[in-house]
């Protein structure tokens, strides 16, 4: 590594450009919206800076609290079922022939490289009143009823007739659709945790006595938990922030806060309000990248030889 | 206490892949009490043997027997063995005492047993003062003596250690081939190690198993296996020795007539024939500037080539006329220099006992 | 080695690949995340409306995607856009890679805090900060094409080239910096020494990069959504008001092609970060 002044013409080179972008059109804007926090509306778009809190009072009023609360809500849930599920799933991989390894990774990650919104969208064929879920349990039912017509316990005197179950356009579809998208989110950093362990501590631990789920709690999760922080975090923030999802999948009372803040900026046009929302979600997600660099530093013990 | 073998390792096979074979149809028996060890270079099955009887591996075939219980359905956490791991795999994220402890803590002993047990461990690998200490702040040679007492806490009735010494450096290896042979008769159980290092197995084992590409070559304790290796491959790998080729025909009486170019016919105690090396220790060869007399000696005639000075003894090359030189270890009996120094082309009748030498087949 | 063939060897205790309820759950999990996705395939093929009962097979709905002109447009509005932004972005990306690869300078973690920054923030607020960051500086509205896609861009390659930035990085990390020495030794100046050994090296890193920079800016939503009008739509943007409005096969046809347009161009792009990982381990 260089200082950079042995070569300070080459260094401002190349520094200049992307530094100028980043300050331009990413900095500039987000203390735009900061300084919109502090303000008042005043007109359609006009505003007065005049650093008042109103706006992250309003913020932190009970109705958007709730919408607040519930997102955390429902990324936390999605995070756990994310967790669940991808950790055996990441088990499986690692332990697997290097040949099989690499296609169920890929295997994995491919729905991830594919659009959001399409993802989404295929969940609405999926979750919809005639959609699949729907239209297979349809089909389980009628046919187990025609089964027991056949010892005279048919028509739907003990099963059916179907009720479709509505799972599109309320929470539990949101957080279906949430957990679809950030799966692959959470394999990856839990497979990469996985692959860096030393078996020799899964040998010696079933070695002296523990059984294969004693060894999981004992001594995988502790020496993972840098990688399990990095997949919570890298699921439970996106997810928060979700606005696609909620969108096309919930129901008028499954907003999530990123519906919201997209409703003040383009339908009820009250920037300063949205801003302060913006901010807040962004300190939220600030405060879990926190808590995972505490954890990181805590436990990152897991090479020591 | 019976006679009946700790161990029975009965036609166990090991085959990976469908095609590689680690493990060649072995039977060993290993007696209780024992310092056993698993001798070859690397690749010769040692290591997959060693974690078949831990449990980490499944034999293709055969079966593993431990105090006469076969282990073919046992799992590894429910076997009466304990084993110390190449790399110690002492838990990083638990203390000194909190390692020890674990085995204890799985087999449900009650706290105050657990906690006297772990301390007399610790003790006893000298560890006594360290038992809040985190790994990441111990040395090498003090994780495995952390990884010793946690898995001697347990009283298993075998402990397993593989290629405990190869991690440590040299003066550290010394002290622990001591330590581990001094802890062994102490707590009085089988030890069995894997080492690729012949006089590390030469030193502390009570018997060694020579193996070699899966197969077990000879079962010896560590005199048999140096004065009457079994075949060449055993001869070679422990300490230095000289082979000349040659042929061997039955001579009756337990002998053999050998005949090798450099050497001429001569009688031999063995049983090998066919194409056989005539072999002979290097520490077993003397010279002297005249021809020797006595009787019962073979003897040639060689000229120095390369020499190598150790101070108490030179390792000296001698060219006798064939394709490999003779190398003898000639120790330095005098202070008189003159008399000890081997310069380059000088001729010396080079001799040794008829009895010391040996006839190895493949 | 053949994905089929039975295993010989018998499970052993870590073989948890092997067992049947880890199997299982692989398979389910696999299930669900391509069931949705090729249910989707599938039924952009099936001559009906309603899309969930099998009528028989038709390519129909492409046809009518391909003569649908306003989703052609938006199409290639976002082709445009994310061509320029790969351009920008590989560029931006690599100067800079190369200037936290090379250099010490005070305030650098900052710095790097700072380009990480778009990768961390949710896109929502990303993409309000933009939209009130074109109005506020009164960025000229009803420009003609390519022009009026130019605050969309702008917005797409802010996000994009630190993502890009990252991937050329990891390139750099296996750059022997004795080559560079070497050629200021036989009197390159540090322009040339630049584009004749280190942009050469970074090549894998930069093709990497560039693809990862177009499948961003192709699939985004969110921040197109706030920086774009009503003459300047996107593919995403348009599908998603197809979408709110039905659930029709050509809305899957469509889908289906942004399907295959990713894919194709992922498999590329991982093959070329492969070629980035193993280059990276010889010698240049």
């Amino acid at each position: 590594m260089e200082n950079w002044k042995r070569s300070a013409r080459a260094f401002f080179t190349a520094f200049t450009p992307p530094t100028f972008w980043l300050v331009a059109f990413f900095i500039v804007p987000l203390s735009l919206i900061w300084l919109y926090s502090f303000s008042a509306k005043t007109g359609v778009v006009d505003i007065t800076l005049d650093w008042n809190l109103d706006q992250y009072a309003r913020a932190l009023e009970p109705l958007y609290l709730g919408i607040f609360w519930k997102s955390i809500l429902m990324a936390a849930a999605t995070t756990a079922i994310c967790l669940v599920v991808a950790f055996p799933v990441a088990i499986a991989i690692v332990f697997s022939k290097p040949t099989m390894r690499m296609w169920l990774l890929l295997l994995v990650i491919l729905p991830f490289w594919t659009n959001l919104l399409i993802r989404t969208y295929a969940l609405i064929a999926v979750l919809r009143t005639n959609g699949f879920i729907n239209w297979g349990l349809d089909w389980l039912v009628t046919n187990a009823d025609r089964a027991l017509s056949l010892i005279g316990l048919g028509d739907n005197r003990i099963v059916g007739p179907f009720e479709p179950l509505t799972l599109l356009y309320n929470n539990t579809a949101v957080v279906f659709g949430l957990v679809y998208v950030s799966l692959p989110f959470m394999v990856l950093p839990l497979y990469a945790a996985l692959d860096r362990l030393d078996r020799s501590y899964l040998e010696a631990s079933l070695d002296l006595g523990a059984g294969h789920i004693r060894t999981f709690f004992s001594i995988v999760v502790p020496l993972a938990l840098p990688g399990i922080a990095s997949g919570i975090v890298i699921t439970f923030i996106p997810a928060m922030g979700s606005y696609l999802t909620p969108d096309l999948l919930g129901g008028t009372d499954s907003q999530m806060i990123a519906n919201v803040i997209a409703s003040q900026f383009k339908q009820a046009n009250n920037w300063p309000f949205g801003a302060a929302l913006s901010f807040l979600l962004m300190y939220a997600t600030f405060f879990a990248l926190a808590i995972r660099a505490v954890l990181m530093r805590k436990e990152g013990r897991g090479d020591v030889k | 206490m019976t006679d009946e073998p700790i161990i029975r390792i009965e036609n166990v096979s090991k085959i990976f892949g469908g095609n590689v074979k680690a493990v060649d149809h072995v039977n060993l028996e290993v007696k209780r009490g024992e310092f056993f060890a698993l001798l070859g270079p690397s690749g010769c099955g040692k290591t997959t043997l060693l974690r078949m009887l831990a449990g980490f591996e499944v034999p293709t075939e055969g079966k593993v027997i431990i105090d006469g219980h076969d282990m073919s359905s046992v799992a590894p956490n429910k076997r009466p063995i304990n084993m110390v791991f190449q790399s110690y795999a002492v838990f990083p994220h638990m203390s000194v005492e909190q390692n020890v402890a674990y085995g204890l803590k799985m087999d449900r002993r009650p706290a105050k047993e657990i906690r006297e047990r772990v301390a007399e461990a610790l003790d006893l690998v000298k560890l006594g003062h360290l038992g809040k200490r985190m790994p990441d702040e111990m040395s090498g040679g003090q994780r495995q003596r952390v990884a010793l007492a946690r898995a001697l806490v347990k009283r298993p009735s075998v402990l397993l250690l593989d290629e405990p010494l190869s991690a440590l450096d040299a003066k550290l290896r010394e002290a622990m081939q001591l330590e581990l042979v001094r802890l062994q008769k102490t707590v009085g159980i089988t030890f069995v190690i894997v080492t690729h290092d012949q006089s590390e197995a030469l030193s502390m084992a009570n018997r060694i198993a020579v193996m070699n590409a899966g197969t077990v070559q000879q079962v010896a304790p560590p005199t048999t296996l140096y004065e009457a290796p079994a075949n060449r491959f055993v001869a070679d790998f422990i300490g230095k020795i000289n082979m000349i080729d040659g042929e061997a025909v039955t001579a009756g009486d337990g002998n053999v007539k050998v005949t090798a170019p450099g050497i001429g016919e001569v009688t031999l105690k063995g049983s090998a024939t066919g194409k056989v090396a005539l072999a002979v220790r290097p520490e077993k060869i003397f010279v002297d500037e005249k021809e020797p007399t006595a009787p019962d000696l073979i003897k040639v005639k060689g000229k120095v080539g390369e020499v190598a000075y150790f101070g108490s003894y030179s390792n000296v090359f001698f060219d006798i006329g064939l394709a490999q030189p003779l190398q003898a270890d000639i120790s330095n009996v005098s202070s008189d220099i003159e008399e000890f120094t081997f310069k380059a082309g000088e001729e010396y009748w080079v001799y040794w006992r008829r009895a010391d030498t040996l006839v190895l087949g493949d | 080695m053949s994905l089929f063939k039975r295993n010989p060897d018998p499970m052993g205790p870590l073989d948890y690949s092997r067992r049947l309820s880890l199997r299982l759950t692989v398979g389910l999990t696999l299930f669900f995340l391509y069931a949705p996705i090729l249910g989707l395939i599938v039924f952009s093929f099936n001559d009906s409306r309603r899309n969930i009962v099998w009528r028989g097979f038709t390519t129909d709905y492409y046809v009518k995607l391909f003569n649908n002109d306003a989703l052609m447009l938006a199409f290639g509005n976002s082709l445009t856009i994310a061509l320029v932004t790969t351009l920008f972005s590989t560029v931006l990306g690599a100067l800079t890679a190369y200037v936290l690869w090379r250099y010490r300078f005070p305030g650098k973690a900052v710095y790097e805090g700072g380009m990480a920054l778009p990768i961390v923030i949710p896109e929502i607020c990303m993409g309000v900060a933009m939209m009130v960051f074109f109005a506020r500086i009164g960025w000229p509205s009803g420009m003609i094409w390519p022009f009026n896609l130019s605050a969309i861009t702008i917005a797409h390659i802010a996000f994009s080239f630190p993502f890009a930035a990252i991937v050329i990085r990891a390139r750099l990390e296996s750059f022997n910096p004795e080559l560079a020495e070497c050629a200021r030794d036989l009197g390159a100046s540090e322009y040339r020494v630049f584009a004749d050994v280190v942009v050469p090296h970074m090549k894998p890193g930069l093709i990497a990069g560039a693809l990862l920079a177009f499948t961003l800016s192709l699939d985004d939503f969110v921040i197109t959504f706030f920086t774009s009008g009503p003459d300047t739509v996107t593919f995403p943007v348009k599908i998603y008001s197809m979408v709110r409005f039905s659930v029709t096969p050509e809305v899957n046809a469509a889908s289906t092609v942004l399907i295959l347009l990713t894919l194709v161009v992922t498999a590329f792009a991982l093959r070329m970060q492969n070629r980035n990982n193993m280059l990276g381990s010889a010698a240049h």
